[in-house]
């Protein structure tokens, strides 16, 4: 009895560092620590992957409006952005654009129809361009909310079984109790440590979506009214 | 979306490794400033209980006294640690130095005092002879301060005190088994003892004197001192021709002899009160008390105890009885009891045995039970727990 206590106690006055207080801990601590881990990189990625896609959709956005409003004709500009794939608002340009053009081409005859397809098709585009912003922004929002949960998890099975094994060696010695508590903690301090970026990441890049959604939808009206006033003043032309 | 994710491996990889290096070790809380103030537990009966040892010297796992300076063995067993000849009770205290002039007289008497004692152990009658033995060591001893006196025949005679105390003893024996005419007439004549002695004064007052005139005093002296030679080859026929003589010779002395303040002294027991007990040690002091104090009992060595004074005081104690129950009649009474189980002093009462008339008569019934009881037969071995005792008298317990 006093050997084992011995041995626990040199085991746990082996090492105090963070390295060694995750390799002590029990397996189940283990996988949540590596899970949070896990889940920490994947926040991270999506932080920076949005962040910069987030970036780059703002300056077409930009460039975009700076083209469309300096007076080129939309004839030429769907030439120049059909060519390549276009995102954003080049997407909802090229779709209204390809919309119209089949229906004058083959000489459509109801004006309020096309205005419709039109529109219809701009929502589309919309709706998929905002999917895509948006996309992954959830998983944030997953981790923002459950991660302290699963490392406070982790902290409850490793203080327990800390407890079990000072019930076993029955010393309540401070020095004996201290390294299963410090090694239980981490796993709420991983918890934490992935859910605080994750959930200003989630606000910050939710608040950003929508706002470039705004804008998308802004243009969209707006390039629908052109649109509707060009279909009104070529059936009136006819 | 892949370039994001190893970018965000490799940033996780970096502050792994900064976090792993930078906590890897955290550093000891710094205790050795903290003042620690030393606490120790000392259990109460290191200061109630103590064994016999020495007060300055280091507490050792063995309880031992302060080793005594003469380690011989003495005949008799004794219990109390000391150099003494005699096993006292009292605690040895440094000896005052004797002033000069009792000196010579002390160191007669230290070396005369066993006779005396061994007279005393063996019989009444004996006491008689040992005038005759007694009267010689006066003069062996004057011869010490003498040595200049030509009496050298008297001067071989110091070597021979013990043999002379043996002689004593036989004369003793002899004149025990010999004819018990002579003993009667010492035990008529108990100042025989007494007798002896005065020719100690003699020679201090010879001592005093000019130091020729003793020479001519002590002749008188040795022929009795030659007799009791005689007398141990001699048959005890002879002692009693000596024993006249010695008597004779002291009816001389006290003729001659006043009251003298000195013969007073020599009666006195010159052992030491506070001289120790007898017993030897020779190991080495450990820390202790004067004497034993704390005799630990076990558990059912206490009840034991504890049942033998309770079974005796119910049959010694009368209750006061018809009283209201009301009233508390619960009496201590503290007493002393000396090794042999009688009450030492008066027994008093601690608590209770006042107030009310039955009170005081509860206190009165408590007091009269514990005299009655008196002698205590409790084990000697122990006395040290029940040396002192406070007894609990309580009438509502009783019935």
């Amino acid at each position: 009895m006093n050997e084992v206590a011995q041995s626990a106690l040199e085991a746990h006055a082996s090492g105090v560092s963070v390295w060694a207080l995750f390799w002590q801990a029990s397996i189940i601590v283990k996988l949540v620590m590596l899970g949070l881990l896990a889940a920490s990189i994947w926040t991270w990625a999506i932080i920076i992957d949005k962040s910069m896609r987030y970036s780059r959709f703002r300056s077409q956005l930009n460039k975009f409006e700076h083209n469309f409003w300096s007076g080129q004709s939309l004839e030429e500009l769907y030439n120049t952005l059909s060519e390549r794939k276009a995102a954003g608002m080049g997407a909802l340009f090229v779709a209204a654009m390809r919309e119209w053009k089949k229906s004058f081409e083959k000489g459509a005859r109801s004006p309020i129809g096309l205005q419709t397809r039109i529109e219809k098709a701009m929502d589309v585009t919309l709706a998929r361009e905002m999917d895509g912003l948006e996309s992954r922004l959830g998983f944030l929002a997953t981790v923002g909310s459950a991660a302290p949960f699963i490392g406070l998890f982790g902290t409850v099975v490793g203080i327990m079984t800390s407890f079990q094994a000072i019930a076993a060696s029955k010393q309540t010695n401070l020095a004996v109790v201290a390294p299963g508590i410090a090694e239980a903690l981490l796993a709420t301090a991983i918890g934490l440590v992935a859910a605080i970026p994750a959930v200003i990441a989630y606000n910050k890049l939710s608040a950003d979506a929508g706002k470039l959604g705004m804008r998308l939808e802004a243009f969209a009206d707006e390039f629908s009214a052109i649109l509707s006033r060009q279909i009104d003043e070529k059936t009136a032309a006819r | 979306m892949k370039p994001s994710i190893a970018a965000s491996a490799v940033l996780h990889a970096a502050l792994l490794s900064w976090g792993l290096w930078s906590f890897s070790s955290p550093t000891a809380f710094d205790v050795s400033n903290a003042e620690a103030l030393p606490v120790e537990i000392v259990p109460i009966e290191d200061l109630a209980q103590s064994l016999v040892g020495d007060d300055k010297a280091k507490l050792s796992d063995k309880p031992a006294p302060k080793p005594t300076e003469k380690p011989a063995k003495l005949p008799m067993p004794a219990e109390h640690v000391g150099d003494n000849e005699v096993d006292l009770d009292s605690p040895p205290k440094p000896q005052p130095k004797p002033r000069a002039v009792e000196q010579a007289a002390a160191q007669k008497q230290t070396q005369k005092a066993p006779d005396p004692q061994v007279a005393a152990k063996d019989a009444p009658p004996p006491p008689p002879p040992p005038p005759t033995p007694k009267a010689e060591p006066p003069k062996p001893e004057p011869a010490k301060p003498e040595p200049p006196q030509p009496q050298v025949a008297e001067t071989p005679q110091p070597p021979e005190p013990k043999p002379e105390v043996d002689a004593v003893e036989q004369t003793i024996a002899a004149a025990a088994e010999d004819a018990p005419a002579v003993a009667p007439v010492p035990r008529n004549v108990p100042l025989p003892q007494v007798k002896p002695q005065p020719p100690k004064p003699e020679v201090k007052v010879a001592e005093a004197k000019p130091v020729e005139t003793k020479p001519q005093d002590k002749p008188a002296e040795t022929r009795p001192a030659d007799t009791p030679a005689k007398t141990d080859q001699a048959k005890p026929a002879e002692k009693k021709a000596a024993s006249k003589e010695t008597k004779k010779s002291e009816k001389n002395t006290e003729t001659e002899s006043e009251f003298n303040a000195d013969d007073i002294a020599a009666l006195l027991n010159k052992e030491k009160a506070a001289g120790g007990g007898a017993k030897r040690s020779t190991q080495q002091a450990s820390l202790g008390g004067e004497r034993n104090t704390g005799t630990k009992l076990s558990q059912s060595e206490l009840g034991e105890l504890q049942g033998l004074i309770k079974k005796k005081m119910k049959e010694c104690w009368a209750a006061p009885y018809g009283v209201d129950s009301t009233e508390s009649l619960r009496v201590s009474i503290h007493m002393r009891l000396d090794p042999s189980g009688a009450l030492e002093g008066v027994p008093s009462i601690v608590d209770g045995g006042s107030g009310s008339t039955t009170a005081r008569a509860a206190g009165d019934a408590a007091l009269r039970a514990v005299r009655r009881c008196a002698p205590y037969n409790l084990p000697t071995d122990k006395y040290d727990a029940w040396s002192e005792l406070t007894l609990n008298f309580d009438p509502s317990a009783m019935y």
